[in-house]
């Protein structure tokens, strides 16, 4: 019977554990709605509590709750918190950033992607997912996700209707392209050799765009998105990079040594994905003269012994199920798909963190 | 563009690792959702009807599912399967399918102990307590905590200034959250008192006569009155809480606020009490606990069982047990200040409040996982 108790407990933890999961991330926006990241960073030097308190103008009685935010996050790796007396208390504590809360900065790589994962509309849908599951229809019309069924509408048609809510999505996506710009570069350059143009399908603002023509100054690159998007944008001049209006699914994608699709196929279903993949296809010449796509995306189940990384691609899944119609898809679920969409052959670089680079060829 | 120098300073391996550290914590509340899910749709019961490990088309026929969703539960079930929630079986099948719509009867599900607790029949349920702790209404005050933070309005916390109204008087005048509220502390209290009583019984030797203090709708104080017949067990809470509960030969209800008066006993339980309170407040209800065991000449004991927020020890060292510990700890703390303005307390913090309340020696037993037993004497 002990052991049983024992267990007993320690699966009382587990569920209190994965129940509470949700405090991680709620705190985490707090701090950055706080501007603590660039607080202690404009700071120069570690922080002492007091000192934190006193930019912050966080009235006294309330203090002690900062310093118990602060304990969770020093916890999970978003600050450091050097003991600068032998007697600790909460007052002596001296706050560092880490690499992560530097990506949390103001204007920094995360933090529009943080807002945007977070934001009321997205925390709705969730509470609502059961009931999406059982929900049959809405007046004969089927909710297709359960973004549509909490907020009334289809996350893109939320979008146009919600600045913010907008801004956070392109800033999001600006801010990942020059990341992943740089980190392209850096390591896997080959890929983007030899290339003369690149039209980057679903492009938005061009901020891939204009990271590419900069590291790859031989390529020519054509932004491809809806009139809404680049409309709207004030004009880029970098050198060597053009936009064309149009819809992926409905008209012909300029065409191009090399198809590039960032952050597009996981918004997707199977279907839909293979009519872009098509489209795609019908841009670029065949293996023999060079033609490629270039994917970044997630390929799921490739670091399964990281456990952290597995939870957050199972976890992004489910995002991407709530918010879209899109999935994260392992290798077998990539290849069927290049497959259906006529082409013969694929490689996958694992060199982009959570996601990879996939190189797909055509006949 | 100050910021994005500092991210330069980075080479792109640091980036991606700090990216990815991330993630993992904004997506962190969707492991929480997806329990939600989960514990709603009755998932574990309809595993455990089934007897046998369940097939995923198996599943969705006894869930329910709506046929053009049916594609997606494998999604919820997956990602509660790694955060070890449900075993997955797969069936090797003779000849081999790459094909997607065959692979729906080679996954099968079973239950692990944690998913056991979530049955809607285990009498020791965490169910309702998930899903108290994950309802909107839980879910609000943490989108107000730096609002809170910043603003110089004297509401007490995130929750009040989310729902306008303390977290008591909420519950007291909201019938249906009220009611999640009772239906979660009365499953905590039915797991709580069984390790009590497998475990240390010992600490009732001698006891004639036992008030739950804050004891709700008297899960525990009724287990107590069954295993030791011969003692006077009272339950004592709010009207709103005990009206119309209905004891029997040495089990009472009765009607109070523990801030005026507290029946006097050999001993008193504060079960997840002291934790809803401030420094304070915990004093005020400790010297009332005091008067109440001291009254009459006798010697008699208080019984806390609350968390011992542990030593801070190097992270490093720690196994990952105690981190996962330190980290449902550090959760609590928190849950405790948005919601009700308490506090989680370590050994210190609490010989303080003892102090102040003029008590004498404690004994710390940590029984109850996350939890520990104190007795306090006067």
């Amino acid at each position: 019977m002990g052991e049983n108790l024992n267990e007993l407990v320690q699966s009382q933890a587990h569920v209190w554990n994965h129940a509470c999961k949700f405090i991680n991330s709620m705190s985490l926006k707090c701090v950055v709605e706080l501007g603590i990241p660039d607080i202690i960073h404009s700071h120069g030097q570690p922080m002492s509590f007091p000192s934190l308190v006193a930019a912050l103008h966080i009235e006294p009685t309330k203090a002690q709750c900062l310093s118990r935010l602060m304990n969770l996050l020093v916890h999970s790796g978003f600050f450091t918190a050097a003991q600068t007396e032998a007697h600790d208390k909460a007052e002596d504590v001296k706050y560092s950033l880490t690499p992560s809360s530097k990506l949390l900065l103001h204007n920094s790589q995360a933090t529009p992607f943080l807002f945007l994962s977070l934001d009321k509309a997205t925390i709705a849908s969730f509470q609502n997912l059961s009931s999406w599951f059982c929900s049959s229809n809405n007046n004969g019309q089927h909710y297709s996700n359960a973004f549509e069924m909490a907020n009334g509408k289809l996350i893109w048609d939320y979008a146009a209707q919600e600045q913010s809510f907008a801004n956070l999505f392109q800033q999001t996506m600006v801010c990942d392209s020059e990341t992943i710009g740089k980190i392209v570069k850096e390591e896997c350059s080959e890929v983007f050799e030899g290339l003369k143009s690149l039209v980057d399908v679903g492009g938005g603002t061009g901020a891939m765009g204009k990271a590419i023509v900069e590291a790859f100054p031989h390529i020519t690159c054509t932004v491809f998105d809806l009139p809404q998007v680049i409309s709207n944008q004030p004009l880029q001049n970098a050198k060597n990079l053009r936009f064309v209006e149009g819809d992926m699914f409905e008209e012909i994608i300029p065409p191009a040594n090399a198809v590039l699709l960032k952050w597009i196929l996981h918004n997707w279903n199977d279907e839909q994905s293979i009519r872009i993949l098509k489209k795609c296809r019908d841009a670029i010449p065949s293996r023999d003269e060079g033609g490629k796509l270039i994917i970044i995306d997630m390929v799921m189940e490739r670091k399964k012994e990281d456990i952290e990384s597995t939870e957050t691609q199972l976890l992004f899944d489910l995002l991407m199920m709530v918010n879209l119609n899109g999935k994260e898809r392992n290798e077998n679920e990539w290849k069927n798909l290049f497959m259906e969409a006529g082409f013969s052959g694929y490689k996958i670089i694992s060199k982009l963190g959570l996601r990879s680079l996939i190189e797909v060829y055509p006949a | 563009m100050e910021s994005r120098n500092t991210q330069m300073e980075m080479d792109g391996e640091e980036v991606l690792k700090a990216q990815a550290h991330i993630w993992n914590h904004i997506f962190s509340f969707i492991n929480s959702m997806a329990l939600k899910c989960a514990v709603e749709l009755r998932i574990p019961d309809a595993i455990n009807r089934h007897g046998s490990p369940i097939t995923l088309s198996q599943l969705i026929s006894a869930l329910q599912i709506h046929p053009q969703k049916s594609q997606h539960v494998h999604r919820i079930m997956r990602i509660l399967a790694h955060s070890g929630f449900f075993l997955i079986h797969n069936k090797l099948s003779q000849q081999k399918d790459d094909d997607e719509d065959e692979d729906e009867d080679q996954v099968a599900y079973s239950l692990t102990n944690p998913s056991l607790l979530l049955l809607q029949h285990n009498p020791l349920t965490l169910s309702p307590f998930s899903l108290f702790m994950l309802d909107r209404v839980l879910i609000e005050p943490w989108l107000f905590i730096s609002a809170w933070l910043r603003s110089d309005s004297d509401c007490r916390t995130p929750f009040e200034t989310a729902h306008g109204k303390e977290f008591w008087e909420h519950m007291g005048s909201e019938a249906k959250d009220g009611e999640g509220f009772n239906a979660a502390m009365e499953s905590d209290a039915k797991l709580v008192v069984s390790v009590l009583l497998e475990k240390y019984k010992s600490v009732f030797e001698g006891v004639e006569s036992f008030v739950d203090v804050g004891g709700g709708t008297g899960s525990v104080a009724k287990a107590i009155a069954e295993a030791f017949p011969q003692m006077k067990c009272v339950v004592y809470d709010l009207p709103q809480v005990v009206a119309g509960l209905e004891g029997n030969h040495n089990l009472m209800f009765l009607q109070g606020d523990m801030f005026q008066v507290i029946p006097s006993a050999d001993a008193l339980l504060l079960k997840w009490i002291l934790h809803d309170w401030t420094d304070d407040e915990c004093v005020k209800i400790l010297k009332k606990c005091k008067e109440a065991i001291t009254s009459n000449g006798k010697n008699g004991k208080v019984i806390i069982i609350d968390m011992v927020v542990g030593n801070k020890s190097n992270k490093k060292n720690m196994k990952n047990n105690d981190m996962l510990m330190t980290k449902g700890k550090l959760f609590w703390d928190l849950l405790m200040m948005v919601n009700v303005g308490g506090k989680e307390r370590d050994e210190k913090e609490w010989a303080e409040l003892f102090q102040a309340a003029g008590f004498g020696a404690y004994n710390i037993s940590p029984i109850l996982g996350l939890r520990s037993l104190i007795e306090l004497y006067p």
